[in-house]
């Protein structure tokens, strides 16, 4: 008895971004159909992985976590070179070190931290600052001058900075990453925002500040599968690619980060910790996340063979 | 094609008479196309009336118990495609495949150990929620020594999983009371097998070669009587398992007959971190149960976290948990303040705290998702609650005032709260937009 | 010592002790004294000596609007608890407190009169910001369009009224089965529609026999000077020893006072009047019974609200024929009362086969959809922003207030008042026109954050806080510059994201749309002087065709005077309260996503508003 396979005809698709420059470029987004439903849409490049590298080595990150840096974690340069071993598409350089509670580096400083980072690889750079909404707006438009022309994608703007990263966005040619909590209507807000001082829609990849598997990872998705399906029925001001900071939220989880034997029924950290940040990974990106920024190379791992899958 | 609520209002006798104990007519039409209620709740339905809306409101998958009175697992009833278009309706079943090839003694540590698997979260207990034992040595015998095992040392409900009619019946014989899920017919055996689940009234899976074999199979059973049933497209890779229950999971609700079941998927990977990872998969994407064949205790974790997470009732107001939220980097003599966990709420207090550039803390207190003023009016933001919140977050260890800011909506609350929890009460502004002009005219340490 | 025998019971603390010395209160310009006891704080004592003032928070020393000059006498200052850390004095001229053993003497300055009680006789200078000041208040009811230009108004059409009147059953309704045309004396009979609001109380009276309205009169609710909202009323009653008693008195006498008003200017005997019908919240109505409006809060709900008992004026308080009986309109749910109801009496809306938005936005911003086959109503809390409460220079629409502002493109403010004096403050239509006017010409972005480069002359920064001046203190009546700050912006964007997305809750629970509604009718004072245009402008009311909006006035006096005269509108009230169900938004997350997508000017989705599209 013949089937008859319902297909979907979207209308839209979700926007195409070009990171990088030359022969390091990759584009990400473009999809026209949900994910991993090529039957139905194009699905024209897969899911990526930027790993995160600190400007300041982690004070609190788990040996689990920082073993597989041993040697370079103190030195962002080397550490980025390691994530290229590991099999990173991107890298994530996060200006920890600019937050006026912690070191306050000056925004020159961290501009040339960056571009000491860019030199030191060959693939495409993300670049966010600390997270303190008036400190980025004064480090990421010098970051942004010191790669210009790099193409590289800067964050985090959000409602109350957007202004200053936007314009130094616009000048020296990169995208931008807009953040917003949780809903759909403040990201399209947001993008509306940004996109009325005259930035390209184009360029904007969207954080839904994410939440990790057992915190809050249900609102992401489902707000990500909102996303997707307003991207497909044709609203622009929602048709960004998505980026999920899967890593930093993971690691602070106490299913990551307890040991063996404070809780021996959880099972091994090794093994709980990586499927932890992989789970969330696996889960947005069925979502429909873009990009996803990762920690741990093992996770890195298993995550891109499991994309193998859909090959 | 539902219903919506003022179509079904034209149907009800609009009388207002309160006997679905629903206020008006209206109001119990709007239950009933959000599929609160069921039609026969109105008594005084038109035969017509009646007859329209039972066949809009059937199901568009069915209801599949497997499992004893009691202990069963449910699955089906699905209704939408993505789970914000109102909800994901029951939880798939997690199952642990178990092969009778291995030693009796092997099969019995894993039973009792599998049983036994206990993760609190948020005060609820979740383990594993059904055994699959696999025939995979061919022997009867060892099949229904496997059962045997299962049956004295687990309360779990089962996945009896053989190909063999002959090897089903005999252990159908002893495991028969305990309503397994028989696994599977096929289109060679599917006479024998739906045969046996009729004798014994049980659910049966049903595995075709793809789509359309899997249709007409059904259609096969179902015209032999039997309705208790659970798809499986046969496919196992992940790309295929994807489209085939997506495929699956539209057709139903497309009301498309053969497909209005629950389905089954299995995620049997050599590797076994790839093997969670498509359980994973399956579990968001449409699985009614999802067989693997780990049995670490991470695996089983993050998997019933995941599952947890995606069937979540996402039309339940969105709250924050309560505990400490730092802003900035508070230090000993940052101000503390109290909101409700409602995220609206928090969102706009953690915003306009952030605005102030002041550093400090934020604590909501858990009032049910609700917002200051709701839940100071429905008793759910008391002196007590404050007081406890205080109390257990811990934030005496992190700053080395004692002073509180409350909502201004709440002044009242602060004579007792000063009383009950021994700290200096500070009424902040009534909306949350004068948080940062309040604090810069009157944090003092 | 000369004791005012009416004092005694006058007091609050309810426990005089006889040995207790009183001390006397001079209270300027008004010269009015009264006598009090150190236990007593200046705004109980302005309250027995019968001067409103402003006490928005119920005398918690929250609110600071209760500011008087203590001119001469010493004071005690409460030791604050949860006092503000400072007492600004509004003038320039305010003297230091000084401290002396734990108590805050304070020897001629501004003081706070909920935190201030005399340790001496005391002369006081009550401030024109502390007081309640004359409201603009809303006695009529129209059927008519509120457009640009406001004298297009019609005047208010006694005729129109006459035509709801039912000749045979007039009066019947109201008094109950006793016949007038039996009565063997001819005696007068009248009747008292009431609008009991939170703010203002209105009353019509009407001549029974001859079914005609002699006259409507408004004064403020008493009660405001235990608070400003319900919510602070519903404490007062709660947390205050006789709290309910003096509520209860205080909206009584608001009653009271206007009867005499009404009956002294039509030469009318109030022992004549046989029968009232009030439309109140219901929170206003059980103060109104004495009633514990703990019902209100907390399970089980108070069955009073849904059906409150017909009582005679007398139990009342009420100064009229003792044996007169006083119905109260019933509501439907603990924060949907006989005023809304009463509104869609009048209305009309549940006999028609168009579909209607009734609104009526106050405090809480109410609203019923519906036709004459269903009603459904809900509450969103709009917050009282419209009001100009919570706002530094926010006012009631009284005389003076900025009602509309014109800002040019070259950010020049011009704005008129009512009653064409020298500005006072913002009342909320103003407030909306104000909100528009920013927009429109870039000074603050579709989220309200100021858009100026930071050394912009109209720009100051206020405790850390971006204010926009909007008039300069040499051309106010108050002498000091009017302005907005970004989070009041943030305030007003709330409180009308808070209506729309009642509106569009509404309409989602029954899968309808924006294009769906026949009618929108808006009531209460808010929409007298509401400019439309800037109203949808800012994505407070759905951009619909104008002529599908009406403005009805005092819908609640008009409910309320129709169930009076006639026993087919109290029917019909009745029908409606059966019909209408109460969407409770809280439940589900449908107000939330609606409110947070409301938040932007004119709204995120802009398809919603197409008329603005491109401008």
């Amino acid at each position: 008895m013949p089937v008859k396979v319902i297909r979907e005809n979207w209308p839209g698709k979700v926007n195409t971004i070009t990171l990088g420059i030359g022969s390091q470029a990759i584009k990400i987004g473009g999809e026209g159909a949900f994910p991993f439903l090529a039957f139905e849409g194009k699905l024209p490049y897969r899911p990526v992985v930027a790993c995160e590298v600190w400007d300041e080595e982690p004070g609190d990150w788990p040996d689990l976590l920082t073993a597989p840096f041993a040697g370079v974690i103190d030195e962002p340069a080397a550490w980025a070179k390691k994530c290229l071993v590991y099999g990173a598409d991107l890298i994530c350089l996060r200006l920890v070190g600019a937050h006026p509670g912690a070191k306050n580096k000056s925004p020159q400083e961290c501009a040339r931290m960056a571009q000491k980072v860019y030199a030191a690889i060959n693939i495409p750079l993300i670049v966010v600052g600390c997270g303190e909404d008036e400190k980025d707006a004064a480090v990421l438009p010098a970051v942004a001058e010191a790669l210009a022309g790099k193409n590289c994608l800067l964050g985090w703007a959000t409602a109350e900075n957007y202004r200053p990263i936007t314009t130094a966005c616009n000048n020296y040619g990169h995208s931008l990453i807009a953040s917003s909590p949780l809903d759909i209507s403040l990201a399209k807000q947001l993008n509306i925002l940004i996109t009325e001082t005259g930035f390209n829609p184009g360029s904007i990849i969207i954080d839904p500040l994410v939440g990790a598997l057992g915190y809050g990872l249900e609102y992401a998705y489902s707000i990500m599968e909102r996303l997707r399906l307003s991207a497909l029925t044709g609203d622009k001001m929602l048709a960004m690619p998505v980026i999920c900071f899967v890593g930093q939220e993971t690691w602070k989880t106490k299913e990551a980060t307890i040991s063996d034997f404070e809780c021996p029924s959880w099972g091994e950290q090794a093994r709980r910790a990586i499927l932890w940040e992989l789970l969330t990974a696996v889960a947005l990106t069925q979502a429909g996340g873009a990009i996803m920024v990762l920690r741990h190379p093992e996770t890195v791992r298993h995550f891109l063979a499991h994309l193998t899958s859909f090959i | 094609m539902a219903l919506t609520g003022l179509e079904i209002f034209k149907q009800l006798p609009q009388t207002n008479c309160k006997d679905c104990a629903f206020p008006t007519c209206l109001a119990f039409a709007v239950a009933l196309a959000s599929g609160k209620v069921t039609p026969e709740k109105c008594p005084h339905l038109s035969a017509s009336a009646r007859a329209m809306l039972t066949t809009a409101f059937a199901p568009p998958m069915a209801l599949i118990k497997i499992g004893p009175p009691g202990q069963e697992l449910v699955i089906g009833n699905e209704t939408v495609l993505f789970r914000h278009e109102k909800r994901f309706e029951h939880a798939p079943g997690l199952a642990v495949l178990i092969k009778d090839n291995l030693p009796v003694a092997e099969i019995t540590t894993k039973i009792s150990y599998l049983s036994s698997v206990v993760f609190k979260r948020l005060g609820e207990n979740y383990g594993l929620d059904l055994l699959a034992l696999e025939n995979c040595s061919g022997e009867p015998a060892n099949f229904k020594k496997m059962v045997a095992v299962a049956i004295e040392k687990s309360n779990l409900p089962l996945i009896l999983m053989s190909e063999n009619p002959e090897a089903m019946a005999a252990v159908l014989s002893m495991a028969a009371q305990r309503k397994p899920l028989i696994y599977s017919a096929q289109s060679t055996n599917y006479q024998e097998m739906t045969g046996l689940a009729q004798k014994y009234n049980l659910p049966l899976a049903v595995k075709g070669k793809g789509l359309d074999e899997l249709a007409a199979l059904v259609e096969k059973i179902t015209a032999l009587g039997h309705e208790q049933l659970v798809l499986d497209t046969g496919a196992r890779e992940t790309s295929q398992v994807l489209f085939e229950q997506t495929q699956l999971r539209r057709l139903a609700l497309n009301r498309f007959k053969p497909f209005g079941y629950p389905t089954i998927a299995f995620a049997l990977d050599k590797d076994p971190i790839q093997s969670v990872v498509k359980a994973g998969v399956f579990l968001i994407k449409y699985a009614g149960i999802v067989v693997l064949t780990s049995d670490h205790p991470a695996d089983l974790l993050s998997l019933i976290t995941l599952r947890l997470n995606i069937y979540s009732d996402p039309q339940k107001p969105m709250a924050v948990e309560s505990k400490i939220y730092p802003v900035g980097n508070p230090g000993k003599d940052a101000p503390v303040v109290i909101t409700t966990n409602f995220s609206l709420t928090y969102y706009c207090v953690a915003n306009d705290f952030e605005a102030s550039r002041i550093p400090g803390y934020i604590i909501p207190v858990d009032t049910d998702g609700a917002s200051v003023l709701t839940s100071w009016a429905a008793g759910k933001l008391t002196a007590e609650k404050i007081s406890e919140a205080l109390q257990n977050s811990g934030i005496a260890e992190r700053v080395t005032h004692r002073k509180v800011i409350i909502p201004g909506g709440v002044a009242m609350l602060s004579k007792r709260l000063t009383g009950l929890s021994g700290w200096e009460v500070l009424v902040g502004p009534r909306e949350s937009s004068g948080i940062p002009s309040f604090l810069k005219r009157e944090w003092v340490p | 010592m000369n004791r005012p025998e009416s004092l005694l019971s006058l007091n609050e603390s309810g426990s005089l002790k006889e040995n207790m010395p009183l001390f006397k209160i001079l209270f300027l310009p008004d010269k009015k004294q009264v006598f009090v006891s150190e236990k007593e704080n200046l705004l109980q004592a302005a309250r027995v000596a019968k001067i409103p003032l402003k006490a928005s928070c119920g005398g918690e020393g929250v609110c600071r609007t209760c500011q008087l000059k203590v001119k001469e006498g010493i004071v005690r200052i409460k030791p604050a608890e949860y006092q503000p850390a400072s007492i600004k004095p509004p003038g320039k001229d305010g003297e230091k407190n000084s401290e002396k053993s734990g108590l805050n003497i304070a020897i001629t300055s501004y003081v706070l009169a909920c935190q201030t009680f005399p340790l001496s006789d005391l002369t006081i200078e009550i401030p024109e910001a502390a007081r309640l000041t004359k409201l603009q208040i809303i006695t009529d009811y129209r059927d008519d369009y509120p457009t640009d230009n406001r004298d297009d108004y019609p005047a208010n059409d006694q005729d129109k009224d006459k035509n709801v009147l039912l000749t045979e059953d007039m009066g019947y309704s109201a008094l109950n089965g006793e016949e007038i045309i039996s009565d063997p004396f001819k005696k007068k009979y009248y009747g008292l529609a009431v609008d009991l609001g939170t703010t203002t109380v209105v009353a019509e009276l009407l001549d029974l026999t001859k079914g005609v309205s002699l006259a409507v009169k408004g004064t403020y609710n008493q009660q405001l000077s235990y608070g400003e909202d319900v919510i602070s009323r519903l404490v007062y009653a709660q947390e205050n020893e006789n709290g309910r008693p003096y509520l209860q008195e205080a909206i009584v006498d608001s009653v009271n006072a206007l009867i005499n008003e009404l009956t002294i200017s039509r030469q009318v005997s109030p022992f004549e009047i046989r029968a009232v019908v009030c439309a109140g919240n219901p929170t206003m109505t059980l103060l109104f019974l004495g009633l514990d409006p703990a019902g209100l809060r907390f399970e089980p709900y108070t069955a009073a609200v849904h059906n409150p008992p017909t009582i005679q004026a007398q139990k009342a308080g009420l100064k009229i024929y003792p044996r007169a009986t006083v119905k109260f309109v019933p509501g439907i749910a603990n924060y949907l009362g006989g005023d809304v109801i009463a509104g869609v009496v009048a209305t009309g809306m549940a006999a028609r086969d168009e579909l209607t938005l009734f609104i009526d936005v106050g405090t809480n911003g109410e609203m019923v959809l519906g036709n004459k086959e269903w009603l459904v109503a809900c509450s969103c809390s709009a917050g009282p922003a419209f009001e100009g409460s919570g706002l530094k220079h926010g006012v009631l629409a009284i005389p003076g207030a900025i009602d509309s502002f014109k800002i040019t493109s070259n950010l020049e403010v011009k704005y008129t008042t009512i009653d064409r004096l020298p500005s006072r403050g913002i009342c909320g239509s103003g407030l909306i026109s104000c909100l528009a006017g920013l927009y429109r010409f870039g000074i603050i972005d579709r989220r309200g954050k100021f858009n100026l480069p930071p050394d912009h002359p109209r720009l100051h920064m206020v405790n850390g806080e971006k204010e926009f001046v909007l008039v300069w203190a040499t051309d106010t009546g108050i002498n000091e510059d009017i302005t907005i700050s970004e989070s009041e912006i943030n305030n007003l964007i709330r409180a009308k994201a808070a209506v729309f997305a009642g509106i569009r809750s509404l309409l989602q629970f029954l899968n309808l749309s924006l294009e769906n509604i026949d009618h929108l009718i808006l009531a209460g004072g808010f929409g007298r002087y509401l400019n439309l245009k800037e109203a949808v402008a800012i994505g407070m009311l759905p951009d619909l065709p104008p002529q599908k909006y009406r403005y009805a006035g005092n819908s609640a006096l008009k409910g309320a005077k129709m169930i009076l005269f006639s026993a087919e509108a109290r029917k019909k009230t009745l029908e409606i309260t059966r019909k209408m169900m109460y969407l409770d938004l809280s439940e589900g997350n449908t107000f939330t996503e609606e409110f947070l997508a409301a938040l932007f000017i004119p709204h995120t989705n802009q398809n919603l508003f197409p008329s603005l599209k491109g401008g």
